[in-house]
């Protein structure tokens, strides 16, 4: 039969037991707000007992560990889910752009532009030899032009801020992959302290989770606690080092290589693939389209006015072949000099009298006759390139939408499983402070027990 | 499932922000009385609305169009209607003079005659704005000049004949004059009245082949105006068919495009109803906490 010291010494083990609970208890409270904190959980375990001759006597309860409550499978799926979302996001955020780029709700965009250079044109068919007219139409003319060459501009500005953001971005994954690599280095340099310590884990999870946000990546964790990653088909850290990735800008677009490798990575999603995607293509498709219609406003535009013959006036003969736009893309289009140098050279007569406006409607009706590849007219092809935009805006808002409502219930449920609950972090302080007592009680009885003893003698 | 406060917080903040952006888009389509206010609130419909906005636009062209050949046909028309006035005048002058077996007052006749001649001749040379309206597509030349020692006219060497024509549809072309060469008959009409003004000043009298040429200008005159009265007419027509078109065109985007207002209201009471509801529950669930009965 072992002492009544032993009774004492099983009180300790549950007094430091419940010390060590109210600790955690007390740190989970601490840290119920800070971002990527796991919940953490005593693991007590009862002492092995002892063989007495009347069978086995237990020597109370032993802390074997503090642990974090965390299901890996579900940090992969909101690691992936995070990972398309920003993308989505990114795509949003560049749709609202280019959406408010190409806004004509407003009522004074490039549409309303055409439309007013079409009507300028029918006015001249009116009254060809009138000057305030000659002059509405180089003007209207000279919008048409500066409203292309605004668009151009501001697409072009737009790509080059998100070209900004891809480098900037890319830093940033850099930094993030070198913070892992030396929280890799520290449980290295010191497994035993730190292969199991449940808030450096948390950093390095929270560290991932960001990583995963910028660009989708793939983790391996070995059985020391070693982290692995990669991305894109390259290793961003293995071990205690950090491979960085390299951003070239080139004519043909944005590339992300790695450090081994000309080749660029092969990403799916993240902000990153998100942002390439947006400079290299989403970008380009608009801006080449803007580019076909101004270049076919400008051939048949001048197609048919060089047809035409100026205005004479004060003897000086009608003249033909003069141009009304000059330029093949958005960027460059603009009022031909041989417009610039005289009003009467605006070609709205078919056959040289002052009165004939025939050409001038001819001119008009190119702005609604089809003569896009495609077979649209100017008009409606700039109409249409509006109505991609909105419909591609409208897509990424949606898809972002989806997978936010996806990322918020699989965060909830990670919450559900890692997050800190006051109320059941207050009714654990309760449970374990009546512990604490009980066992101070078993030590007081003990003391009651010397008491007894020592008064028997 | 385990639901903590950050829980609790984040789905409330979630549906409090999805609750808002409701209010927020019925909002903008009241106030803007519009349903579609960028592109990607409705693609398929912006772009149906931009194009029947293009066909408004472009008909409001055409109807101007057609206004404005209405007016000038009219001053064409006004013109030739004091044409035909000057000339009956002409005649009643011819027929005195043919009467009269005075030959001394035959030059009296004839210097009556020349001022009616430069009254035909200024309404020949009627302009519009700027544009001479008897001159063709000759619009900047005065299309009858007379010679400056009086005996005779010179009409525009480029031709008085051309036909002015604006778009009344996509394509489609209407002619909006009377030329000179047809209402004053390429200018004859001033060589032979001058003819007949110069053989009175010699002290002959108008003949009965000189009152028969008279009224033959007069019916080509009279049935020029009728010509342009017609014409009027047509434009006229045209201008009612556009407008017509246009507004039908206007009233099918504003049963496509506009805010039903009490719909979209009663939509914004619904979704008011719903945050509303959601602020107060939220406030009262977020507050409850263990924290607050133990003592």
């Amino acid at each position: 039969m072992s002492g009544i010291s032993s009774i004492l010494d099983i009180a300790k083990t549950a007094l430091s037991a419940s010390q060590a609970e109210l600790d955690t208890t007390s740190h989970n409270i601490a840290n119920a707000n800070t971002d990527g904190y796991t919940r953490q959980r005593v693991m007590a375990q009862a002492i092995q007992p002892i063989q007495t001759t009347y069978g086995y006597l237990g020597s109370g309860v032993d802390v074997k560990a503090v642990e974090r409550v965390r299901d890996a499978f579900v940090d992969e799926q909101t690691r992936n889910l995070n990972s398309d979302l920003s993308k989505s996001t990114i795509y949003q955020q560049a749709m609202t752009q280019v959406e408010s780029i190409f806004n004509e709700t407003a009522g004074n965009g490039l549409s309303t532009q055409l439309t007013a250079l079409f009507n300028a044109f029918q006015t001249l068919s009116q009254t060809p030899e009138d000057m305030g007219v000659r002059q509405t139409v180089m003007q209207t003319g000279v919008q048409v032009a500066t409203s292309f060459n605004m668009l151009n501009s501001k697409l072009k500005n737009l790509q080059y801020q998100v070209g900004l953001q891809v480098s900037d971005e890319v830093r940033k994954i850099n930094e993030q992959a070198a913070t892992i690599a030396k929280l890799n280095s520290q449980i290295l340099a010191n497994a035993t302290a730190f292969k199991d310590a449940p808030d450096l884990k948390d950093q390095m999870d929270s560290a991932i989770d960001q990583l995963s946000k910028m660009i989708n990546v793939k983790v391996t964790v070995d059985a020391n606690g070693i982290t692995n990653i990669s991305a894109g088909g390259t290793v961003l850290v293995a071990a205690g080092t950090a491979y960085a990735l390299s951003v070239s800008h080139t004519s043909n677009g944005i590339t992300v290589t790695p450090y081994d490798s000309n080749e660029s990575l092969t990403l799916t999603s993240g902000e990153l693939y998100g942002l390439l995607d947006v400079y290299n293509s989403k970008i380009s498709q608009y801006s080449s389209r803007l580019d076909e219609i101004a270049n076919a406003l400008v051939q048949t535009l001048n197609s048919f006015h060089s047809t035409g013959y100026t205005l004479s006036i004060g003897g000086a003969p009608s003249e033909t072949g003069k141009t009304f736009f000059q330029g093949n893309t958005a960027g460059s289009i603009q009022i031909s000099p041989d417009i610039l140098a005289s009003l009467n050279n605006i070609a709205a007569s078919s056959n040289g009298d002052p009165g004939s406006g025939d050409n001038a409607s001819a001119i008009a009706n190119v702005l609604n006759a089809p003569v896009m590849s495609d077979g649209t007219s100017i008009i409606k092809a700039y109409e249409g390139l509006i109505g991609q935009v909105g419909l591609d805006s409208q897509n990424a808002n949606s898809n972002m939408n989806m997978l936010q409502v996806a990322y918020n219930q699989m965060n909830t449920f990670r919450q559900s499983i890692s997050g800190v609950s006051i109320d059941e972090e207050l009714s654990n302080m309760i449970q374990y402070q009546h512990s604490f007592e009980a066992a101070a009680k078993v030590v007081s009885t003990v003391d009651q027990m010397y008491q007894s003893i020592i008064n028997m003698v | 499932m385990r639901i903590n406060e950050n829980q609790l917080i984040s789905d409330l903040l979630y549906s409090l922000g999805q609750s808002r952006q409701a209010v927020d888009a019925l909002q903008a389509q009241i106030s803007s009385g519009k349903l579609v206010n960028k592109p990607s609130d409705d693609p398929v419909l912006m772009q149906r609305l931009m194009l029947l906005q293009d066909q408004v636009n472009q008909n409001s062209m055409f109807q101007q169009n057609a206004g404005y050949a209405v007016n000038f046909l009219s001053s064409q028309s006004s013109a030739l209607d004091q044409s035909v006035q000057v000339l009956t005048q002409i005649k009643g002058l011819i027929l005195s003079a043919a009467n009269d077996q005075n030959s001394a007052d035959q030059s009296t006749y004839a210097s009556r005659l020349d001022e009616s001649i430069n009254q035909l001749l200024d309404l020949a040379n009627t302009k519009f704005g700027d544009r001479y309206v008897f001159g063709g597509r000759q619009t900047t030349n005065q299309p009858f000049l007379m010679k400056p020692d009086r005996t005779g006219v010179v009409v525009n060497p480029n031709g008085i004949d051309g036909v002015l024509q604006v778009d009344i549809g996509y394509q489609i072309k209407a002619q909006y004059n009377v030329t000179g060469a047809e209402a004053f008959s390429n200018g004859q009409i001033f060589s032979d009245l001058i003819a007949i003004r110069d053989k009175m000043k010699s002290g002959t009298a108008p003949s009965s082949g000189d009152i028969q040429t008279i009224d033959n200008y007069l019916n080509q005159l009279i049935s020029t105006n009728a010509k342009a009265g017609s014409m009027i007419n047509r434009f006229q027509l045209i201008q009612q068919q556009l407008s017509s078109e246009s507004d039908s065109l206007k009233s099918t985007i504003s049963t496509l495009g506009d805010t039903d207002i009490a719909a979209a209201v009663i939509q914004l009471q619904q979704k008011q109803i719903a945050l509303n509801a959601a602020l107060q529950t939220g406030a009262g669930i977020i507050q409850l906490s263990l924290a607050n009965f133990l003592k």
